[in-house]
């Protein structure tokens, strides 16, 4: 049995997902209730020798709506330890996975005698738990950071079905700007595309690991033009900064318009 | 007279045809909620320095026909909370009358000091919003909480999906559209909250209520109004939109009685 | 030959209206090691004594922490303390997840009261064989209950539980005017007094048999064990029962030696 009226306004417009509407062979139009949503936003990670950093603007959208300019992305798992996650997506999965990890977290401490969980544990984890939920998705996108036992930094990246690089990364970036950014720092991060002047373009640039200074920067500048490009981004811009000797957030004004 | 349920309101199959009880059959598949039945529009609200205040009209749709006018959207829980809903009234109903009395009554029967506050009242509905959806069986509603947490306000928006998030400024459904830039000129970010009166975010939101009026189909010029503070939740039902003009009507054909 | 015939289960009364299986379970605590409790108007503290069963083997747990807000020491059958405890985190866990509210101490003691109950009260089920003392603080400020088999719970300023605990107890009736106004590490003293009273003769705190946890208002559960306990016997001083003995610094180093 189908109604004729319009569903009320709200619910259906997003501007980067849509609300199936079908006909069915009846001329009948059948609704389906669409779980997922996409709230926009970007997240970004790169990580030097012995840090890293994770970053993602506040803004949540609903379609061209602005819900909140303050809602952040970037979560630490736990007060005591090294592990960070950025997820983004559809908001509420992702809050979902993020409060899943803190708690696997704590838990995890608690029955390994106060022990804190390994980054490649964690890492290990959050891929397992996606893929748990392979036949209906979380639909957020991960990036997962942290320091390892010698002190150097790691950084995985999942799909929103938990496939990840067990190596790790040098730098990840996800949600509705990361084709935006992910050349950008392909080339500023692992130097893609650039070459030793004197060798006349047959020498590539020897990969270096970035200092604190220079990927401050490239957060910002990524972000900042990231804002002037797409709709979704914008408004605030929250980086947690991860080094031995502990983590540190800040959070700096991007664009509002 | 046939009293079977099938004729009621069908005396004469010979005029009307025979009727259509293939409904009734109960060999279907439940069905779970696909799109909301009789619903509620905006819910607008707005922080300022000590308290919030938050307004939702009393109008009920059923579709484009204004159903029941005099609804009540807001529900004060516990002693410092209110939470208004737009979307579904039926899903409202069990939100407000089922989940959150017997919450309430439960947390109030412990009688330990502790009581349940607008953080907590608002961290259990995000939970059952997104439990229902990961259920595929939504309660579809969008909801604000207001209210006074911890010596500061608080103010936070769930919807059917368990999406959830917060601002100093929050308005639901046609509101988001209409009201929101209107609220958002008085308060555009937290730090505003501190500069804003009382009396001023009461006038903005009687303004946002009598603008959604005009230009929302679905919305009522009765609406409830809700402040709330650290002493306690003050209510004001059978709120009127203020100083409305419709001088723009009178050239206009097709609106009030036309002569010609 | 006298033989009690109302204690092969908990779900009969004897004549004289007792429950010996609950009874037992209550001796069962008198069995472990003392542990005490109590409470200032900011601080939350517990200090137990451990034990090592053998020379070589290493000291039981005798404080375990719940959540951030939130501890227990235990006397008796730890193993049934672990059980208690790793139920007690998870109603800790929903409570912040589901209500984004550390739960509240007296909520989590009467829901570990309540299935302490039901062992008593079911054929063939066995009463917890532990008693707890459980420190925290939540919205109301801070907190210690006492819990026992028999499901019984009761809030207290100062508590002691385990063998010898009524020399503890004894000097916490006499410390209590002082220690409810004092600040954390007189509290924290105070605790070990109380400890300290309650050693046999010839024993003293060590860094290896005493155990220190704090939580407070705006801070967050602190567990003190090995090494981190010696500044605590350093400010206490004297490590013997109050018939007299050595100070910290000399149990320490002694300490050193023997091991």
């Amino acid at each position: 049995m189908s109604l004729p009226f319009m569903q009320p306004l709200g619910y259906d417009q997003s501007y980067s997902f849509h609300t199936p509407t079908s006909k069915a062979s009846g001329g009948y139009t059948q609704h389906s209730f669409n779980p997922y949503t996409d709230n926009g936003g970007t997240i970004i990670g790169i990580t030097g020798e012995d840090f890293v950093v994770l970053a993602g603007d506040t803004r949540h959208t609903s379609g061209y709506n602005i819900n909140s300019r303050t809602e952040k992305k970037v979560y630490r798992l736990g007060e005591d330890n090294s592990l960070v996650l950025a997820t983004v997506g559809f908001g509420a999965d992702s809050k979902d996975v993020a409060e899943t990890m803190m708690r696997a977290v704590n838990d995890f401490k608690f029955n390994h005698n106060l022990k804190n969980m390994s980054v490649s544990a964690a890492a290990q984890y959050l891929s397992t738990f996606l893929y748990g939920n392979r036949f209906f998705p979380k639909y957020a996108n991960c990036v997962l950071a942290g320091l390892d036992k010698d002190g150097r930094a790691r950084l995985y990246s999942y799909d929103s079905v938990g496939s990840y690089s067990k190596q790790g990364e040098s730098r990840a970036s996800a949600g509705s700007a990361s084709s935006l950014i992910v050349p950008f720092l392909d080339n500023q991060v692992e130097f893609k595309n650039q070459f030793v002047p004197s060798s006349k373009g047959q020498e590539e640039r020897p990969v270096v690991p970035l200092d604190p200074v220079t990927v401050a920067k490239l957060v910002k500048d990524a972000f900042t033009s990231a804002t002037e490009r797409h709709i979704e981004v914008g408004d605030g811009l929250q980086i947690i900064t991860v080094t031995k000797d502990g983590v540190s957030e800040e959070v700096v004004d991007l664009k509002k318009d | 007279m046939n009293h079977l349920p099938e004729a009621w309101g069908r005396p004469r199959n010979d005029v009307y045809g025979t009727y259509d009880a293939s409904y009734l059959q109960s060999s279907m598949p439940n069905q779970h909620t696909q799109s909301p039945i009789v619903t509620g529009t905006s819910v607008v609200a707005l922080k300022f320095n000590g308290g919030v205040v938050i307004a939702a009209d009393n109008l009920a749709s059923y579709g484009s026909l204004a159903r029941f006018t005099n609804v009540e959207r807001l529900k004060q829980v516990g002693t410092h909370t209110v939470v208004g809903a737009g979307g579904d009234i039926s899903d409202m109903q069990y939100l407000h009358e089922k989940l959150l009395d017997s919450l309430i009554i439960k947390e109030e029967y412990q009688n330990d000091g502790h009581h349940l506050r607008a953080s907590h009242i608002y961290r259990y509905l995000s939970k059952v919003l997104y439990q229902r959806r990961c259920k595929f069986d939504p309660l579809w509603n969008t909801l604000l909480v207001a209210g006074w947490d911890d010596g500061k306000p608080f103010l936070a928006s769930a919807d059917l999906l368990g999406t959830t998030f917060s601002a100093p400024a929050l308005a639901t459904g046609f509101g988001a559209h209409l009201a929101v830039p209107l609220l958002r000129r008085v308060c555009p970010d937290e730090a505003a909250v501190e500069n804003i009166t009382r009396e001023q975010a009461v006038d903005t939101i009687e303004e946002c209520m009598k603008v959604l009026f005009y230009r929302d189909a679905r919305s009522l010029s009765k609406y409830s109004l809700a402040i709330i503070t650290g002493k306690d939740v003050e209510g004001a039902a059978e709120c009127e939109a203020k100083n409305q003009s419709w001088k723009f009507a009178e050239g206009i054909r097709g609106y009030g009685t036309q002569v010609v | 030959m006298f033989r009690n015939n109302y204690d092969n289960d908990s779900v009969t009364f004897s004549p004289q209206g007792r429950i010996f299986q609950v009874e037992y379970a209550l001796e069962a605590i008198k069995q472990g090691s003392v542990a005490v409790g109590l409470v200032s108007k900011t601080h939350a503290v517990l200090v137990a004594l451990k034990r090592n069963a053998e020379e070589l083997g290493s000291y039981q747990k005798k404080i375990i922490g719940i959540d951030t807000h939130l501890g227990v020491a235990l006397a008796g059958l730890a193993p049934d303390a672990r059980v208690l405890s790793n139920f007690m985190r998870q109603q800790s866990m929903s409570s912040r997840l589901l209500y984004n509210r550390p739960v509240p101490i007296s909520r989590v003691v009467n829901a570990i009261a309540n299935k302490a109950q039901v062992n008593t009260q079911h054929y063939g089920r066995r009463p917890y064989g532990v008693g707890l003392l459980v420190a925290g603080v939540d919205e109301t400020g801070p907190h210690l209950w006492e819990f026992q088999p028999s499901g019984m719970v009761l809030e207290y300023k100062g508590a002691a539980i385990g063998a010898r605990s009524q020399s503890a107890r004894t000097y916490l009736e006499r410390a209590f005017e002082e220690f409810v106004d004092s600040n954390r590490e007189e509290l924290v003293l105070h605790g070990l007094k109380a400890l300290r009273d309650s050693l046999a003769q010839d024993k003293e705190l060590t860094t290896a048999n005493t155990t220190v946890s704090v939580v407070g208002i705006g801070e967050n559960f602190k567990l003190y064990d090995g090494d981190e306990v010696g500044e605590w016997l350093e400010k206490l001083g004297n490590v013997q029962s109050s018939r007299g003995g050595r100070t910290g610094e000399e149990a320490v180093e002694s300490m050193d030696t023997s091991e």
